[in-house]
């Protein structure tokens, strides 16, 4: 058990100093052009004492974090938010708990933010999951082993390693969203009994928990024959396409998820993944202003316009698709399926 | 931020976290600009109160042709 609240308790008390939560309570298990549900974890590093109200008005911390065995290994507390049926909503919940405890939540670096995607996804995709949020993400990251250390790293039953991508540890699923099959039929719950595949964004932006619903949405679609299969499939195909040009194919053999069947050194070799990844982000994003700088002469605040570069690869994958499912969404709507 | 420094060259700072310069940067809200002071309409005998003008159109006159 994760936790031992209602997201109904959790609105009437945000509501209270957020007047905009009880929009929520009608609409959070709306499901938005068939992406999956968004799950949150919310781990803060410093002494966490703006939750105090909230965690009383919830019951108190033994029915809300000390259940809860799970959170990141420098954490003072980790909450863990019922799960929402769309971005939307799970940016709008986020919003609402800022008000309440007047404090940022999005691009706080005393919080590092896990969100939470229903389906454990193959270690391929996982990989990708990773990569296409890394990239993707409106901030490029330097980590160390400790940002991605949390309570289940070696743990003696569910060890989860040192990743950023991580699996669920069997506990608390909530199956009743809705989820558009390869027929175009709204099913009205997942077709996962359980699992998820988490990521550990950081300190994170509404950006980033948009993407990763995204491309959350198109592997599972592609590994569950969900509507979006195809879409999900050509998404992969595209990636891996972006990844050879860049000469970075290798990053997807390195372990991003921990398997069971998983073996000693696989957490330095995700990690040296990762440093590889992160130090091509970095050159990029330094050659971008180099090469604005060659340009005008002089620096100038306008968004990069690398034809070649990764970063700008990325952010035209990540629009290519939120466009492609937004347009069959609504054709969709207007021809009456999914059912 | 992270310092690497190697002997014999520059010190290098490698900050932990900086923008990705292919996203486009949120436009931020036009800050509310005082407005420009509005000119507030002439009082009706305005006119009457600029004698010196008025007496001046009027002796004026006499001296414009005006076909009729």
């Amino acid at each position: 058990v994760s936790y031992r609240y209602r997201l109904q308790d959790l609105l009437a008390l945000l509501q209270t100093k957020a007047a905009t939560a009880d929009a929520l309570g009608a609409n959070h298990r709306r499901v938005d052009y068939g992406l999956v549900s968004v799950g949150l974890k919310i781990h803060c590093l410093d002494d966490g004492q703006h939750f105090n109200k909230l965690i009383e008005g919830l019951g108190g911390a033994r029915e809300v974090l000390e259940v809860n065995h799970y959170k990141d290994a420098r954490a003072s507390l980790c909450l863990v938010l019922p799960p929402v049926g769309s971005a939307t909503s799970a940016i709008h919940l986020i919003e609402c708990i800022e008000q309440f405890i007047g404090s940022p939540i999005f691009g706080n670096r005393q919080i590092q933010l896990q969100l939470c995607s229903p389906g454990r996804l193959s270690a391929h995709a996982s990989a990708l999951l990773g990569i296409s949020f890394y990239l993707g993400s409106d901030t490029l990251r330097r980590y160390t082993q400790a940002d991605l250390r949390t309570t289940f790293a070696s743990h003696f039953t569910h060890s989860r390693g040192i990743r950023l991508v991580l699996y669920d540890a069997e506990g608390d699923f909530d199956r009743d969203f809705a989820w558009w099959n390869q027929q175009g039929v709204r099913e009205p719950k997942l077709p996962f009994k359980n699992g998820r595949t988490d990521l550990l964004i950081g300190s994170g932006s509404r950006l980033d928990i948009q993407n990763i619903n995204l491309v959350a949405t198109l592997l599972a679609h592609s590994e569950y024959n969900g509507y979006w299969c195809s879409f999900g499939e050509q998404f992969k195909v595209e990636m891996e396409r972006l990844l050879e040009r860049h000469i970075l194919t290798g990053l997807l053999t390195a372990p991003w998820v921990r398997e069971s069947s998983a073996q000693i050194g696989e957490d330095d070799r995700f990690f040296a993944a990762l440093q590889e990844l992160v130090a091509y982000a970095y050159g990029e994003s330094i050659r971008v202003k180099q090469r604005r700088l060659l340009l005008f002469g002089t620096w100038r605040e306008i968004p990069a316009r690398s034809p070649n570069g990764i970063l700008e690869e990325m952010q035209n994958l990540l629009s290519k698709y939120r466009r492609l499912i937004e347009r069959q969404s609504r054709l969709v709507a207007q021809g009456g399926e999914p059912a | 931020m992270i310092r690497a420094h190697q002997p014999g060259s520059e010190p290098l700072d490698i900050p932990e976290a900086i923008p990705n310069p292919a996203v486009p940067r949120p436009v931020p809200a036009p800050s509310q600009t005082p407005k420009e002071p509005v000119k507030a309409p002439a009082p009706q005998n305005a006119y009457s109160a600029r004698p010196l003008i008025r007496d001046a159109l009027k002796a004026n006159r006499g001296h414009c042709h005006v076909k009729e």
